[in-house]
């Protein structure tokens, strides 16, 4: 019925192109980073200095901790979430309150933790049931912001006292916390999806469901984790950001989703699921506040930065999707 | 049908390779106005891919085609109808959510711009008519009629586009006694217009009905066409068995243990009248049939994917749990699908995780996967199926089709199961794969797990098994051991039992 | 008739929410006044006639109101040729945007909400310069009059937009290219094979998309006389809400324009009601929210009611 034939070489020629593909996609944005980072150090006057880079890997740190986390989602095939705003938002406000009525700042960031799981198991339950992720999470977001914007008024929820800023303002050799915190949780959600059998489980279900089914592999079970992950790190980072204005309205962060959902595309995460790492969304987070930062020193302004972001993340999506089919013929 | 005629279809020398594997080696088809070929083979012997390359979704690699004595170039779905070429698929090329109405005009060259219903559902029962279905309401949508029904349709809509040549590929599979004669009289009349019919089947005895010329595909060559009326069933099923049994299987067992499995009054969607079966310890029982036998169904409900509609299956006296796979592997019943690349692989996943994603957790510890432990029993596994273990990091869906199926059936083998099911175990596969799948399928076999194999290839099925159990339109045949069957007897059983639906 | 009976089946639970959705209204609210719900036509109801096109056709466009704001601006800054042609102009020139996107789409075989999140970026981005990064207005305001006009209950926009549903609704129902968005997104490769072809597909389908989408902006720039950077961003959200609670199947296939009208009416009715009594914008968004996950909680569970009725119809007939 069916024979093997000498075409061997062509066999081998392909998975040969096949490699080469795979490793462009796969090192690219590494790349690219220190391509544009040596060319701004010798073009841009103030681009390597120590302010400078501390804001880079602090815009890159809130950002950075959401797509390492909403990592998982993707790599689990169930997308994204799109209601990252309104979440941070409800854990920024838990934050405050906890904080300023037991005046504990770590009670008070375990309490926003909750707060983010809580809310983050409710989606997972309900897409685990089968419900299409984007809808479920553009729900849970506007629900979630109207609950909140109701339980503050729609007022800004400020901290009485500096203490709150302290995960914020807190520097070891320089260089604030959050970047720190942005390492080690990058670590652990690497660790949870690439170490674990829960990771593998995530891995796999995206890969295929229906083998998945077939392996014993639990779609709510899995789903459910991947937004745990998830939700643990909203609920840092929600901490990290409050911690940095030191209050928070149901209006902040409206573009927080999108430059999300855009650090994990250009890291390279595939959006049908089971390729992907949350270390490549945290360097896509980091692109993307370079280019952000080079713009700002260069003195491009806001409108211009939004159209170049734009143009950056249609391009590197598209060369990223045609670099996947190429290492897949 | 004029014998003199020139040819309305000609395909010459044919090639088509998938990667490293033939599929057609030098196929030649010709067929007359007015004239019905049958196209006979066994499953991979090559009929679909010819009737996808004629329908233009494939391309061939060499060869030529020529219809009325002109070349034509069918690269495309959209050439191949503008040739005058309709295809009945035989997967269903229906949208659920359209109106019956809809679909018959669905993608037409040709059809108008304006598709008000009571136009639509003018001419639609019309072409309904045609196929006896003219009590259905031409707005109903497709999702919402029955298998039969939907099959029916795909005819009408090939009927809608008025073509010169048709192809029906196994149009009949899930039709009753009385749909199919309407079938073949609707195959007859198409003729008798003048049109030419390719017919792919696996039923002897709609051959003999309707057909004029019979090719029969071996490894994926195509033998000389025959006159119908030279040939009787006996004859057409030497013609169809090409291969000695040689040194492909291994041994069959010497002697079976105790009763591992078996079945209680199981009855399951597609099967008629109740499922009994006994598996013993070190028996590998074939189950075989064609397209709409039920044996898949069976498969399925045993593994735990398929509705269970009455009945039970023990598996050592106690009633096994058929809710879900979760349930069965737990209960050591490993189930391989019998399409891989759906639902039996990860491709985008490595060869060592394919291997342990059915039983990772029992080489993790507090969640935490031991990745030595798991190497080193994936490459227990890699070893016991001679997959290149050096190649565990490669992708699954870069490797042959052979390779695949090793790790398709492997992977459960960390699961220490009790039973395993194996549906079409070397679809797809190299000669030298498919030694190596049946020497471990006996090895584990001889260690006391219960095998059984479901397989539309007769010389698999005979080759591998202890004992056969056949298969027709939903009803078991017969049930011996396989020492007591000779390979035509196994091929007729499985393509002419016409007696059993009476 | 039977077709009566089962037009209502297909929308009773939508009709039956914006029922009750009306009653709490009146009941809570006296002095409110349904026809006044019908204005946000322009922008809301056209994006959602939009997403709901895309989301028929299988999938997502994102870009809609990013793509409204443009036609916003480009209103705006060509309103010296005059206000009508500027408008057409805005509309034109978007329009043929989506139909690029849609062709971009088909030709890289990429997954749609991946790309128009890009897109919603950039073409925010192109806003941003057109705009110069300001609000920007026209300078003869005088010229937005003729769009304050009555016609019974019905302004020229609301008069547009109802238009604009009625003819997509014909177009979806009625006519070959539009019948073969369902069939591409319900079963796309039993469709290719058919014959549909894919790529006219998708520009057909982004181009409406973005238009309706430009409809939306730029009357609303003509009307209000001005255009923002930033504006119509919450129209996504409730787009994507307002076609999701009026019925579309965001897994493609399914849906009509009655849908899109039923579902744009309930958010509509329910954020003017809201605002009309004082609330603020946000207890909207909740209700909102709250409504769009019912609505897909209650589907699901009618088909797991469903499966199971046929499930145990068929051991019965099995066991029997």
């Amino acid at each position: 019925m069916t024979t093997v034939q000498g075409s061997a070489i062509g066999f081998q020629e392909r998975a040969g192109i096949r490699r080469t593909m795979n490793a462009i996609r796969n090192y690219s944005l590494p790349i690219l980073i220190a391509l544009v980072f040596i060319l701004a150090s010798i073009l841009v006057p103030q681009f390597l200095t120590f302010e400078t880079i501390r804001a880079i890997l602090l815009a890159t740190s809130v950002t950075g901790i959401i797509a390492a986390g909403m990592t998982a989602i993707t790599i689990s095939g169930n997308l994204f979430s799109l209601g990252v705003t309104a979440s941070v938002v409800l854990s920024g406000v838990v934050y405050i309150w906890v904080g300023s009525v037991s005046g504990n700042i770590f009670i008070a960031a375990i309490a926003a933790i909750l707060v983010a799981l809580a809310i983050g198991f409710a989606q997972g339950f309900i897409v685990g049931l089968g419900l299409n992720p984007v809808v479920v999470t553009l729900a849970a977001g506007a629900i979630i912001y109207g609950a909140t914007a109701i339980l503050t008024g729609g007022e800004v929820v400020a901290a009485q006292s500096r203490e709150l800023g302290r995960f914020a303002t807190f520097a070891i050799i320089g260089i604030p916390l959050p970047v720190f915190v942005l390492i080690a949780f990058t670590a652990v959600a690497w660790f949870l999806t690439e170490r674990t059998t829960i990771g593998r489980n995530v891995h796999l279900l995206g890969h295929n469901k229906d083998t998945a089914r077939n392996s014993g592999i639990s779609f709510m079970g899995t789903t459910i984790w991947a937004f745990l992950i998830f939700s643990v790190g909203l609920g840092v980072a929600a901490v990290l950001q409050v911690s940095q204005t030191l209050q928070v309205q149901a209006d902040n962060f409206p573009e927080l989703t999108m430059n999300v959902v855009a650090a994990v595309l250009v890291g390279g995460t595939a959006v049908t699921g089971g390729d992907g790492s949350p270390v490549k969304s945290v360097i896509g987070a980091l692109f993307i506040a370079t280019i952000t930062q080079i713009m700002v020193l260069v003195g491009v302004p806001q409108g211009t930065r939004y159209f170049v972001l734009g143009v950056v993340v249609v391009v590197l999506v598209i060369t990223l999707h045609l670099l996947r089919k190429a290492g897949s013929r | 049908m004029n014998s003199t005629a020139p040819y309305r279809l000609e395909a010459t020398g044919i090639c088509k390779s998938y990667g490293a594997v033939s599929a057609l080696i030098d196929v030649h088809i010709a067929l007359r106005p007015g004239e019905v070929m049958a196209l006979l083979g066994e499953n991979g012997a090559g009929k679909s891919t010819i009737v996808k390359i004629i329908s233009g979704l494939v391309s061939h690699d060499e060869g030529t085609i020529q219809i009325d004595g002109e070349d034509v170039q069918l690269h495309s779905v959209n050439a191949s109808q503008a040739a005058g070429i309709a295809v009945v698929q035989q997967e269903f090329s229906t949208v659920g959510t359209l109106t019956v109405a809809e679909n018959l005009v669905l993608g037409q060259r040709g059809a108008p711009w304006w598709w008000g219903p009571r136009k639509l559902n003018r001419s639609a029962k019309a072409i309904l008519a045609r196929v006896g279905l003219e009590d259905l309401d031409p707005s109903t949508l497709i999702e919402k009629l029955s298998v039969a029904e939907m099959q029916l349709v795909e005819i009408a809509r090939v009927l809608a586009k008025d073509a010169k040549i048709v192809i029906f590929d196994e149009p009949t599979a899930a039709l009753s006694d009385a749909e199919i004669e309407r079938v073949l009289k609707v195959v007859k009349r198409l003729a008798a217009e003048g049109r030419s019919i390719i017919y792919v089947t696996h039923r002897l005895g709609e051959v003999f009905e309707i057909a004029d010329q019979v090719v029969i595909f071996r490894n994926g060559r195509s033998q000389p066409s025959q006159d119908v009326a030279d040939l009787n069933v006996d004859k057409v099923v030497t013609m169809m068995i090409g291969r000695e049994l040689g040194d492909l299987y291994p041994e069959r067992a010497e002697g079976l243990g105790e009763l591992v499995l078996e079945t209680r009054g199981l009855k399951v969607a597609g099967t008629r009248g109740e499922v009994n079966l006994k598996l013993r310890r070190g028996e590998i029982l074939g189950l075989t049939g064609q397209l709409g036998s039920g044996t898949t169904e069976i498969m399925k409900a045993i593994a735990g994917t398929e509705d269970v509609l009455a009945g039970t299956v023990e598996l050592d006296g106690v009633p096994l749990d058929l809710h879900g796979r979760r349930r069965g592997i737990l209960s050591g019943v490993a189930y391989c699908s019998p399409d891989r690349k759906k639902d039996g692989i990860f491709r985008g996943a490595t060869i060592r995780q394919n291997l342990s994603s059915p039983w990772l957790r029992r080489v993790s510890r507090l969640g935490v996967v031991n990745r030595k432990q798991e190497n080193s029993e994936a490459m227990r596994t890699a070893s016991h199926f001679a997959i290149d273990q050096t190649r565990m990091n490669a992708l699954v869906g870069n490797l042959s089709g052979g390779n695949q199926q090793k790790v398709a059936v492997g992977k459960w083998l960390g699961i220490r199961p009790r039973v395993l099911l194996v549906e079409e175990p070397t679809r797809g596969v190299d000669v030298g794969a498919r030694a190596e799948i049946y020497a471990q399928l006996r090895r584990l076999c001889d260690s006391g797990v219960g095998v059984i194999v479901s397989s539309s290839d007769t010389n698999e099925v005979l080759g591998l098994s202890d004992t056969i159990a056949t298969y027709y339109r939903g009803t078991q045949t017969a049930h011996k051991p396989a020492g007591d069957w000779t390979e035509p007897e196994l091929v007729r059983e499985v393509m002419h039992r016409e007696e059993v639906t009476k | 008739m039977r077709s009566v009976s089962t037009w209502f089946a297909r929308y009773a639970l939508q009709l039956g929410v914006l029922v009750i959705v009306i009653v709490s209204m009146y009941a809570l609210y006296p002095s409110f006044r349904v026809e006044a719900s019908i204005e946000r036509l322009i922008p809301l109801g056209v994006i959602a006639a939009g997403l709901a096109v895309t989301m028929i056709a299988g999938e997502f466009d994102l870009s809609i109101a990013s793509m409204a704001a443009l036609a916003g601006a480009l209103t705006v800054v060509l309103s010296g040729l005059g206000l009508i042609v500027s408008v057409l102009i805005a509309i034109t020139v978007c329009t043929l945007l989506g139909m690029l996107q849609g062709w971009a789409i088909a030709k890289l075989g990429i997954n749609s909400l991946v790309f128009t999140v890009g897109t919603l970026v950039l073409i925010r981005g192109l806003t941003w310069l057109v705009c110069g990064g300001l609000a920007i207005s026209i300078d003869d305001i005088a010229a937005s009059d003729i769009f304050y006009g009555r016609l019974l209950f019905l302004s020229p926009l609301s008069a547009t937009g109802l238009l604009i549903l009625i003819g997509l609704g014909i177009f979806l129902s009625r006519t070959r290219w539009g019948r073969e968005l369902y069939a591409l997104g319900s079963s796309r490769p039993e469709a290719i094979a058919a014959g549909v072809r894919y790529p006219r597909g998708m520009v057909i389908a982004f181009g409406i998309s973005a238009g309706c989408g430009a409809v939306g902006g730029a009357l609303t720039s003509a009307l209000s006389g001005s255009a923002a950077p930033n504006a119509l961003e919450s129209m996504l959200v409730a787009g994507i809400a307002a076609a999701l609670v009026g019925g579309i199947s965001i897994a493609g296939g399914r849906g009509t324009m009655v849908n899109v009208f039923l579902g744009f009416a309930i958010i509509s009715v329910l954020s003017a009601g809201l605002a009309g009594m004082g609330a603020k914008a946000f207890v909207s968004q909740l209700f909102i929210g709250v409504l769009l996950l019912l609505i897909v909680l209650v589907e699901y569970l009618i088909a797991r009611v469903g499966e199971r009725g046929r499930r145990s119809r068929l051991r019965r007939l099995a066991g029997a």
